[in-house]
């Protein structure tokens, strides 16, 4: 699956580390919430990065503390007309102040990316193919918004 | 009312071009049918049984003559020639072609109108009274908010992927014209003891095939705090809400399951947590958005003037329609014109291109140019001087508009059922018709009194059977459509939902049980004042029944 950034394709050092398998301590890991928990302590020796996967039906305030520590947040949408992760990522960015990187992975339609970005999400883990004219095209189509978010590129009335 | 600044238009016509775009993408293949359906539906477009149909969006009901006329060209150029009004103040229309769509679009913007969230899993058009602004029972308009609300909630960025629709209903009147209790969110508008202007919050209210009467919330929250604690329902809603099963997907269901303590809770934890400074509307936004609804520059007008008394003693049917159609305005010498269209045995709601064009130009001569949209389904003309009310009454007349039946038996509320929706059950316009015509005589209509029958389709309930005092829901039972009958529902500050009688009626003797229930109503009461809600109250579901069921 390519990782979409700022309209491209880009290079990707991010792994997700399944339940079994250990990476190399200096690896960027993907830790899936559950396993996070479970196997905290194994980490503390880790020297690469660390990112966590999020299921949407997490609160994301039950898990500030380690969402503090994270060098980036992976919220999934499981389906395209699944939205609770537009109200987990707006709650990471306005309310707990994360501010790494923040990533979407899962069933993203180019229509949605405008509203994903302005909800927070800087990153894609994107299904399917990428066609980066109409993704440039849907990003920028709109230019004018009603509701001030998080790192908006639109223009507002005043 | 509301004009659009630079700033809106850019928007509408952003959001139109960007449409176009997904049309283009959607009729050369690129764009498949079940990745454009939640697209299309976000502008207000349906996949009917017959055609596409596009909804436009009324915002809180009010429109402007040259906007009415837009409408009208829409239905000439792109449709059948008519639109129909709906329970939502919304217009639709039933005939476009998916191509034309984005040119509809166009044609909107350019009158300062849009189909944005007029379908969908997001926030829809915002509803209120229909009297905003001129009821005698009202602290103060509810439009301004309404607006505010609207703007808060077009292409909102978290909110457009809801687990199901998400309806808003406000209104600033003792008297509940708008129907909050059924709402998803209800808002009324009120003023503490400071004269500061807050709101009373309701939630998870709703029809459908579950319907529940909303529950309070939040006695008064301010008006600075509105939007963020709207973000926290919504919020709640959307991390929450169920997304296993559709038919539980409403947020009346989250609220049920949860209680509305527990869910309360969770609201207020989400609302304490936010960032409220960012979520609140800009500094002087609201009395921008006021200063578009102040109050039109009213003439000194004389206040029961002599010519309308003669004219009404003159004319038996002009002085019925005043009777019934007529209402009473804050402004002394003013009066609030509502224009059913409900004619005898016509289609609920339709208005045909010249009917559209006449009540744009009676509104440009006898109400400041300003158009109202029931959730009745009728039209009104919020600002007529007294003196004017004959004429109009003349003009209206001609068109097929001067029903005087607003309130009465055969102003039913009658969605398109199985004529048009891909949804529907069994057909609700026929059904609509014949209890019309059993009920067209003028006389009876005025012995019996208000009454609110509504009609829907389908176990969906967008005619509101459960919130009429006689519902009548449509059914199939092996291919063959039957209509259940229920008593004693009501949408009004005192809502409740009906209680289904018994057994249901084939579509040709519905008519037949309904006029069973209403003579058995009229025996019943002990005076003309006592209305059916108040004789079903006092002696029960019984004699109805029995009067219903005894021969069969």
């Amino acid at each position: 699956m390519p990782i979409i950034k700022d309209g491209a394709i880009i290079e990707d050092s991010w792994t997700v580390l399944d339940e079994e398998s250990d990476a190399p301590s200096s690896a960027d890991i993907i830790i899936p919430l559950n396993i996070m928990l479970e196997k905290a302590d194994r980490l503390s020796n880790h020297s690469g990065r660390i990112g966590l996967l999020i299921p949407n039906d997490v609160a994301v305030e039950d898990h500030a503390d380690l969402i503090a520590k994270a060098d980036l947040v992976v919220l999934e949408l499981p389906a395209f007309t699944d939205g609770r992760a537009y109200s987990q990522a707006r709650a990471l960015r306005e309310d707990l102040g994360f501010e790494k990187e923040l990533r979407v992975k899962g069933d993203v339609l180019v229509d949605q990316a405008a509203y994903l970005l302005r909800c927070g999400f800087d990153s894609f883990d994107f299904e399917g193919e990428f066609d980066a004219v109409s993704w440039e095209k849907s990003t920028n189509i709109m230019t004018t918004g009603y509701q001030r978010t998080y790192r908006d590129k639109l223009s507002y009335r005043d | 009312m509301y004009v659009y600044d630079d700033f809106d238009e850019k928007f509408v016509r952003e959001r139109a071009a960007q449409f176009r775009d997904q049309v283009e993408r959607r009729l050369s293949g690129q764009l498949s049918e079940a990745h454009f359906r939640p697209l299309r539906l976000m502008n207000g477009v349906y996949l009917q049984l017959h055609a596409y149909m596009l909804r436009v969006a009324v915002p809180y009901g009010t429109l402007s003559s040259k906007q009415m006329r837009q409408l009208a060209m829409i239905a000439t150029k792109y449709d059948k020639g008519y639109g129909h009004f709906t329970t939502r103040q919304n217009i639709q229309f039933n005939w476009p072609k998916l191509k034309d769509l984005p040119d509809i679009l166009d044609d909107l913007a350019d009158v300062g109108m849009h189909a944005i969230q007029t379908s969908g899993n997001c926030i829809r058009n915002v509803t209120s009274d229909q009297w905003a602004g001129v009821a005698a029972d009202e602290v103060t308009d509810p439009r301004p908010y309404a607006e505010l609300m609207r703007q808060w909630s077009s292409l909102h960025p978290e909110f457009s992927y809801l687990p199901r629709k998400f309806k808003i209903a406000i209104t600033g009147a003792s008297s509940d014209r708008a129907a909050i209790a059924f709402h998803d969110i209800g808002i009324q508008v009120l003023k503490n003891d400071n004269g500061e202007i807050g709101f009373a919050v309701y939630v998870g209210g709703g029809l459908g095939r579950t319907p529940m009467v909303g529950k309070k919330i939040r006695d008064f929250i301010s008006l600075e705090d509105l939007l963020p604690y709207l973000v926290a329902i919504l919020r709640a809603y959307n991390l929450e809400g169920r997304r296993d099963n559709k038919y539980k997907a409403r947020i009346k269901i989250l609220v049920h399951e949860t209680g509305i303590d527990e869910f309360k809770a969770k609201v207020e934890k989400i609302f304490d947590g936010l960032e409220k400074e960012k979520l609140r509307a800009p500094a002087g936004e609201i009395e921008r958005i006021q200063g578009f609804f102040a109050l039109p520059d009213y003439a000194s007008a004389e206040a029961n003037p002599e010519s309308l008394s003669k004219a009404r003693s003159e004319n038996p049917a002009f002085d019925a329609w005043v009777n019934r159609n007529v209402a009473e305005h804050k402004q002394a010498g003013y009066a609030i014109a509502n224009i059913s269209l409900k004619p005898i045995a016509g289609i609920p709601g339709d208005a045909t291109s010249e009917q559209m064009n006449l009540v744009a130009d009676l509104a440009e001569t006898y109400s400041f140019s300003e158009i109202r949209v029931s959730h009745e389904q009728n039209l009104v003309l919020a600002h007529v001087k007294e003196t004017d009310l004959f004429e109009l009454w003349q003009a209206l007349v001609p068109a097929g508009l001067a029903t005087a039946n607003i309130g009465a038996i055969t102003d039913m509320i009658t969605c398109p059922g199985l004529d048009y929706c891909a949804l529907a059950t069994a057909r609700s316009i026929p059904v609509a018709q014949k209890i019309s015509e059993k009920f067209a005589d003028q006389k009876r209509q005025e012995e019996i009194g208000d009454l609110k029958v509504k009609i829907s389709g389908c176990i969906n309930a967008c005619g509101h059977h459960h919130a009429g005092h006689i519902g009548i829901l449509g059914l199939n039972k092996k291919g063959e459509e039957y209509y259940q009958i229920t008593l004693g529902g009501s949408g009004d500050q005192a809502a409740a939902v009906g209680e289904i009688l018994g057994p249901g009626f084939s579509g040709d003797d519905v008519a037949g049980a309904i006029d069973t229930l209403v003579n058995r109503y009229v025996e019943l009461r002990n005076e003309t004042s006592e209305t059916f809600l108040e004789v079903v109250k006092r002696v029960g579901l019984e004699p109805f029944k029995e009067a219903l069921y005894a021969d069969h």
